[in-house]
């Protein structure tokens, strides 16, 4: 799509063709040399190579496990490889500190990399050389060349403001500015749309492709191939650690590029609308909750209803105001008619409410416990009263593989070992086995691949023929539009109004999410 | 790699080997069957303590109290024998008792009142200790009652009986903090207490069970060591509280919470044990002992410091 002397190079490499892939301009910036790298018994990369050419925004594609992560910190300096090559601008950096990888140039963004949030916007940029006088922080110093960087990057933000204070894409953009802010050759960017609405995904897009115009490369990882093909101008697929696919990516389809992925077709799930009305699983009556209210809503038996609004307006309060991570204030809520206690998560999953939280790492996992305990977790199969029952636990696992394909070493690896999609996977696995009333689930695909996505969803809808009733919070449009029977838009902490089956149609739930955000 | 991986994991094991032939040359008397019972019979009271901060250093709190609670619990335990006649095996059940609600005292600071376990139980074990040294003016408190002493001074052939408990305790541990839902509810409490809570577990009911538990673990340290002296003292050595905390760490336990294993801890307090009864035995200036010891545990940590970063490179 963009410049188009790069599609030249667009035949798809096969595996174990030499330790170049052919490099679109000139010199160039990176080039990654037969890289193995094992953790256990399988090798998570078998003889990576890839090249960045420069100024190029490099898609790195690939199932959940595949080893985009480990590839990315193998280049960072985070990880050491077990054999092969990293050269930046070609210098060898392969046995240089993350430090002095990161003074070449050479940065990460982590899937989860975060910003001190207690800090200001200033010191965010600026650290750790924060600008001196007689030995003490100069502050003027400190704000006036903070707002050159901002105003430089077309970020429109006080450089005094509290870092904490940014919304997601701000937060991202300022995680980005920090580390093109001295001279930077290349960025690694780990999934950094995830978990954002459709509109700020596609500013920072935007602003990420006006970046390369100074001759920044990145090398950007996404399980979103729509962004892929719109911003990437060579990709490289891995499958298995090996590099499955490279080219230029001009010339792939959506779908061509689903199955470099998967290695097979990706069939699009699209649920089949409950037609009649049911009968209420969930009746929320006036409930209140700091950030909105009162909320009036009632959720049929195997309804999936869509909550659209901002952040902060409503619908993920709600959620946690049912899963008992919010205090409910006033109202009620009544589950298959009885009134249900929601004052703590663990009295809103024994009425029969599961929570699936947005934030996998702060909430959701315990990343030093085994894949079968957080499966398990505040839920244990028991034996003797007291006693974990081990069969129990394995029992779990083996279903959670077979629904979800959960790509894992054993049950007793720990969490934290597996890749952030197949982390998802075990969360919602954990919700599915409380055979739960109603699922709450706060964007349930984040971080998940393109076929595990469908495999989800399709997760989702059997749970709903069983009964169970879902509200769902989903930033793609397109997601919410194939997997709902109607969506609720929330305004400033209140419902605005419903779109009913007839009205939902992509176009009509993006624009109920920017209702208000435009000016 | 995997061999690597094994020596260090396994450090505490391989240093207790090395320290002990290294004692056992300069005074082979080390390596001699009665000082092996000298190191367990040392070890007991010191490993129910370990295991005793253990159980809250999993929830990522301390509890600086157990020495306090050690001697307050065997003193009320002495005091019912003396002043009430009470049988030995009340006094024993009034001991344990004791120890577990001061546990509960803590944990309810701790968890229900957000109060700093680090501050409040240092607090805590002052005015505990305090207490015991008011209350009986400094003097040791004298037990006679032979069923109280029996488990302290009991021998099977010429073995003391005393490591029996230390191993029956640590059995039990390990069953419960391995195999029980209410074990394993510390560990996640420990790991992720926002996703523990969010799971559905009662994560204050674990913490206060967390610092119940260590109390219990204190008031039986408080029995044994009663037992095996014959009486309540007040002086309890300074440094106990210090190897306590020193040997879960030396074992593998994060002070962050959510990690750590029995074995480990087990391991912690044997290497401090041989450490000290080592160095005595080779004729170091006592004056000297406590910084050698200091070295030790100095050098142990570091060692486990160099493996965790093995683990997780690149971070800070
Ligand atoms: N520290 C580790 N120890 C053991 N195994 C690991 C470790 N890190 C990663 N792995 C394994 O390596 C494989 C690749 O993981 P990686 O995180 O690179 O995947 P990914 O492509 O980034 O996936 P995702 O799209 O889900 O983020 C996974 O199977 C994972 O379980
Ligand atoms: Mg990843």
């Amino acid at each position: 799509m963009r410049q188009s002397d790069r599609d030249a190079v667009e035949d798809p490499r096969r595996e174990g063709e030499g330790p170049f892939a052919p490099a679109p301009t000139g010199r160039p910036v990176l080039v990654v040399d037969n890289v193995f790298k094992a953790y256990g018994p399988i090798p998570v990369l078998d003889g990576v190579s890839l090249s960045v050419g420069k100024g190029a925004i490099h898609g790195l594609l690939g199932k959940n496990g595949a080893g985009k992560s480990t590839l990315s910190n193998v280049v960072a300096g985070f990880t050491r490889a077990d054999a092969g090559d990293v050269l930046l601008d070609g210098e060898d950096v392969s046995s240089l500190t993350l430090t002095a990888r990161k003074k070449r140039g050479l940065h990460l963004l982590s899937q989860h990399s975060e910003i001190f949030e207690d800090l200001s916007i200033g010191e965010n940029l600026l650290l750790p050389n924060l600008p001196r006088r007689h030995g003490l922080v100069d502050w003027a110093a400190l704000h006036r060349q903070a707002g050159l960087l901002l105003e430089s990057h077309a970020m429109h933000a006080s450089s005094r403001r509290r870092a904490g204070d940014l919304n997601a894409s701000d937060r991202r953009r300022l995680a980005i500015i920090r580390a093109v802010a001295g001279d930077t050759k290349l960025i690694i960017l780990d999934e950094p749309t995830a978990g954002l609405a459709a509109r700020e995904r596609q500013h920072l897009m935007e602003w990420i492709e006006a970046l390369t115009a100074r001759g920044t490369s990145f090398v950007y990882i996404s399980h979103h191939n729509d962004e892929v093909r719109q911003l990437c101008s060579e990709y490289t697929v891995l499958r298995d650690g090996k590099v499955a696919a490279s080219g230029g990516a001009g010339s792939l389809s959506a779908d061509g590029m689903a199955r470099l992925i998967t290695g097979s077709d990706v069939k699009e799930f699209r649920r089949v609308g409950a037609a009649a009305p049911k009968p209420p699983v969930v009746q929320i009556a006036g409930l209140c909750f700091p950030g909105g209210g009162p909320i009036d809503l009632t959720i049929g038996r195997g309804e999936i209803v869509g909550l659209v609004g901002l952040l902060g307006e409503g619908p993920q309060e709600l959620l946690r105001a049912l899963g008992g991570l919010l205090p409910a204030t006033c109202g009620q809520v009544l589950v298959d008619g009885r009134p249900a206690r929601i004052g703590s998560p663990a009295h809103s999953l024994d009425t029969g409410i599961a929570y699936l939280t947005h934030d996998r790492i702060g909430e959701g996992h315990v990343a030093s416990m085994s894949i079968a305990e957080n499966l398990s977790l505040g839920n244990w199969p028991r034996q003797a009263g007291w006693a974990i029952s081990r069969s129990g636990m394995l029992d779990r696992v083996r279903r959670a593989r077979a629904a979800m394909d959960v790509v894992m070493d054993g049950p007793d690896q720990e969490i934290r070992r597996l890749s952030g999609g197949n982390q998802q996977k075990i969360l919602l696995g954990r919700l599915l086995e409380r055979t739960p009333a109603i699922l709450l689930l706060d964007e349930p695909t984040i971080g998940v691949d393109v076929a595990a996505k469908e495999h989800i969803h399709r997760l989702i809808d059997d749970a709903t023929k069983r009964g169970v009733a879902v509200l769902l919070i989903a930033q793609d449009p397109d997601e919410m539009q194939r997997l709902v029977d109607r969506v609720i838009v929330f305004s400033k902490g209140r419902i605005e109004r419903s779109l009913s089956a007839e009205g939902l149609t992509v176009d009509a739930i993006a624009d109920a999410k920017s209702l208000r955000e435009k000016p | 790699m995997n061999g690597r991986k094994f020596l260090l994991d396994n450090v505490v094991w391989i240093l207790i080997i090395v320290f002990s032939l290294l004692a056992g040359v300069l005074n082979p008397f080390f390596l001699s069957e009665g000082n092996l019972q000298n190191v367990l019979v040392q070890a007991t009271t010191l490993g129910v303590l370990v295991l005793a901060v253990s159980f809250t250093l999993l929830i990522g709190e301390i509890d600086l109290s157990v020495v306090g609670n050690l001697v307050f619990s065997g003193m009320i335990g002495a005091y019912a024998m003396q002043e009430y006649g009470a049988h030995w095996t009340v006094a024993v059940a009034v001991t344990v008792l004791t120890g577990t609600l001061i546990g509960a005292v803590n944990g309810y600071f701790v968890s229900y009142m957000r109060m700093n376990s680090l501050i409040a139980t240092l607090a805590m074990g002052l005015f505990l200790q305090g207490a015991v040294l008011g209350a009986t003016q400094a003097r040791t408190l004298v037990i006679a009652d032979e069923g109280y002493a029996y488990i302290g001074s009991a021998t099977i052939g010429t073995w003391p009986i005393m490591p029996v408990a230390l191993f029956v305790i640590y059995l039990a541990a390990h069953v419960v903090l391995a195999y029980s839902a209410w074990g394993r509810n510390l560990y996640a409490t420990g790991g992720n207490r926002r996703a523990a809570h969010a799971a559905g577990i009662n994560v204050r009911r674990a913490r206060l069970g967390a610092f119940a538990a260590s109390g219990f673990l204190a008031g039986l340290a408080g029995f044994l060591y009663a037992s095996y002296l014959g009486g309540v003292s007040v002086t309890v050595g300074s440094t106990t509280l210090l190897y306590a905390v020193a040997a879960p760490v030396i074992g593998g336990v994060s002070l962050l919470g959510g990690r750590g294993r029995v074995l480990g801890m087990l391991g912690g307090t044997l290497l401090i044990t041989v450490i000290q009864t080592g160095l005595q035995l080779i004729n170091v200036s006592a004056y000297y002992i406590q910084m050698i010891g200091g070295a030790m545990i100095l050098l142990a940590i570091a060692v486990d410091a160099f493996r965790v970063r093995g683990e997780e490179q690149g971070s800070v």
